[in-house]
């Protein structure tokens, strides 16, 4: 899919994406110069730890930052820069062509309506619609149907996810959802029924994904490229074969080596040494610190991304290593 | 939901109680006696005292004038004044509607401006709207009442005398609807400022939390615009502590105001009440008490049974909590 698509003109193109946050002391940068594109019908992971900035990236896409957080950079969705959009026009675009599913399912929805009238707030008289009734119960949904008084406290996380997915997918049918760990807080069954309920839309509508998390298992099996970022920086990003058979950066690399799948099992799992607070504010490269082939240059300047193979990479030391 | 209705009016029936027996014995205690207003000679005559006393039931034990009280109370008959004779009930019944007008026109006055303002400045987070209605809500609730009631009655009686109740005497609505609202505004203003500058803090608080939410993000993510997300999605959790507060600062405008109706001279029951103590009526001031706790719990009791339409999940709290105690 992701060969097939990479000839044709992106879906989004995101460049030199800044997101700034109102602190005590002024501003707190949380998203840094961030580039990537995303092809029709392609799935886009994007990992890091939590604070790296990756939920910030889609909250900036859809224009929804909160007050007094400041957002630079292009956003060309559709041919169009959403950046540049006024909030009438973003209207028009949020929900119907770009779609967002937010991290938490019990707290997504209005807490003091009933379910089934949220779903017809947003599908309208098509949930009277056979076909749709049919998804709908089709993605375990039944019960939602079945029980029009019930107030979202009445269902588990599992089926409000599923519910804000159809709302976010079947309402428009949008070219991009931007899924922001939506299975984070789902146990693990549940993840499952989520991640293929997503896999089937997308193979049905044909609409692209960006996928959020910090779970590399599930970034594996279910995207097409993944972006690594860390300190509000997009580091490395590269094809999921690409990335998990030959990591170049050496955060990517510390990150795979730490996943419990590839270790041993009759060995203790590895952590990345140090921490990553305040890495969003270094001027240089934001892993310097817990980097092993940091240099001086590391700690002055963030390198520009080069192609290496098919990733593109944000490390002095991989251009280096490449240049020998 | 019967459980809940049973629940809350039986609390008000037993509050009511509670404070009927505290008026009660309060006034009993105090110095206060009606035998004191006699003319000095009849005072000062042991003989004629006590007489003025077993008249007026004084001299039998607190216990039989308690529960006489109480049960003539119950029946609607609250005594007769000592001032004049006449029966409590009706001089209550002539200053409470007074007193309910002019706080139901407060709280309209109140209610209107900071449901408005108080959404507008969410909406308009951080801008002009918003600052205006900050400084604003300040000012109204950091300026004295009575000092406003004073300038207010100076500076508007001096330009426009007829927005005010003249000296002749107060027009009722069912006299002349127009004059008796002409000369209600102005107090009631006055009356509704403080209100309303509790209220649209309290709505502004809770609706700019609401907004940073979750399921605003996801409804806004939808494609919603501000307006229809905070009316569709924000407003009706936000509305829950404005409702508490609501609740109480509308049961203190709707059960006379001593200052307002003082400055202004509208006989409403804070008028009464004032009037009945400085003559040591206790009949009276007793019944004027009563009146005015009974508004302010019958309001609370309808703020109860509000929350259950306002926000669905206190109802539903309400039953998971009764299950709970009955297993």
């Amino acid at each position: 899919m992701t060969n097939a698509s990479t000839a044709e003109e992106p879906l989004l193109r995101v460049r030199d994406l800044d997101v700034g946050y109102r602190g005590p002391f002024g501003p707190v940068p949380a998203v840094r110069g961030v580039c990537f594109d995303v092809a029709p019908g392609e799935i886009l992971g994007l990992v890091g730890e939590s604070g790296s900035g990756k939920s910030s990236v889609c909250t900036a896409l859809m224009g929804l930052l909160p007050d007094g957080a400041t957002r630079t950079g292009g956003i060309e969705f559709q041919g169009e820069d959403l950046a540049a959009m006024r909030e009438r026009d973003l209207r028009r675009v949020r929900g119907r062509r770009l779609a967002l599913v937010p991290q938490q399912p019990m707290t997504s929805l209005a807490p003091t309506t009933p379910v089934l009238r949220q779903l017809r707030w947003y599908l309208g008289d098509r949930l009277d619609d056979v076909e749709v009734r049919e998804t709908l119960i089709g993605i375990g949904l039944g019960p939602v149907l079945d029980r029009p008084r019930d107030l979202p406290g009445s269902f588990s996380g599992g089926q409000l996810q599923r519910v804000v997915i159809a709302i976010a997918v079947l309402a428009h049918e949008p070219a991009l959802l931007l899924a922001d760990e939506p299975t984070t807080t789902l146990d693990a069954t549940v993840q499952a029924q989520v991640l293929r309920l997503l896999l089937t839309l997308r193979d049905k509508l044909g609409l692209a994904m960006v996928y959020v998390s910090h779970d590399l298992a599930v970034v594996s099996t279910i995207c097409d490229r993944v972006g690594v970022m860390y300190g509000g920086r997009l580091v490395e990003t590269a094809p999921v074969r690409e990335l998990f058979a030959a990591p170049r950066h050496p955060y990517t690399r510390a990150l795979i080596a730490a996943m419990p799948a590839t270790t041993p099992a009759d060995r203790p799992l590895r952590a990345v040494e140090g921490s990553a607070e305040g890495a969003n504010l270094l001027p240089g490269c934001p892993f310097a610190p817990r980097c092993p082939h940091v240099a001086d240059v590391c700690r002055e300047r963030m390198p520009a991304a080069v192609r290496h193979g098919a990733a593109d990479v944000r490390c002095h030391w991989v251009d280096r290593e490449a240049g020998r | 939901m019967t459980n809940y209705l049973v629940r809350r009016v039986l609390g008000v029936v037993v509050v009511m109680f509670a404070v009927v027996t505290g008026l009660f014995l309060l006034l009993h205690a105090s110095p206060v006696s009606p035998v004191n207003q006699l003319a000095p000679q009849v005072a000062a005559d042991p003989v004629a005292r006590a007489a003025v006393e077993h008249r007026m039931g004084l001299d039998r034990p607190l216990v039989t004038q308690y529960l006489d009280y109480v049960g003539d109370a119950l029946r609607g008959d609250f005594g007769t004044s000592l001032y004049d004779g006449s029966p409590v009930a009706d001089q209550i019944g002539r200053a409470l509607p007074i007193s309910l007008e002019l706080g139901l026109l407060a709280s309209v006055f109140a209610v209107i401006p900071a449901t408005a303002l108080g959404a507008w400045s969410v909406l308009r987070r951080g801008g002009v709207v918003d600052h205006g209605t900050r400084v604003l809500s300040v000012l109204a609730m950091s300026l004295p009442g009575y000092w406003l009631a004073v300038i207010a009655l100076v500076v508007v009686g001096d330009s426009h005398p007829d927005l005010l109740p003249n000296a002749g005497g107060f027009v009722t609505f069912t006299e002349d609807p127009a004059t008796n609202l002409k000369v209600l505004v102005l107090p009631a203003i006055v009356l509704a400022l403080a209100t309303f500058a509790m209220l649209t803090r309290s709505l502004r608080g809770g609706l700019a939390d609401a907004m940073a939410s979750d399921h605003v993000l996801f409804a806004r993510a939808m494609g919603g615009s501000r307006l229809l997300t905070l009316r569709r999605v924000a407003l009706r959790g936000a509305l829950v502590p404005t409702l508490t507060v609501a609740g109480v600062l509308i049961g203190g405008l709707l059960s006379g105001t001593v200052l307002i109706e003082n400055v202004f001279q509208i006989p409403g029951i804070g008028q009464l009440m004032v009037t009945a103590f400085q003559r040591q009526d206790y009949p009276l001031a007793l019944g004027a008490c009563v009146a005015t706790s009974a508004i302010f719990l019958l309001l609370n009791l309808v703020v109860d049974l509000l929350y259950p339409l306002v926000d669905p999940r206190t109802a539903a709290g309400v039953t998971r909590d009764k299950l709970g105690r009955a297993a």
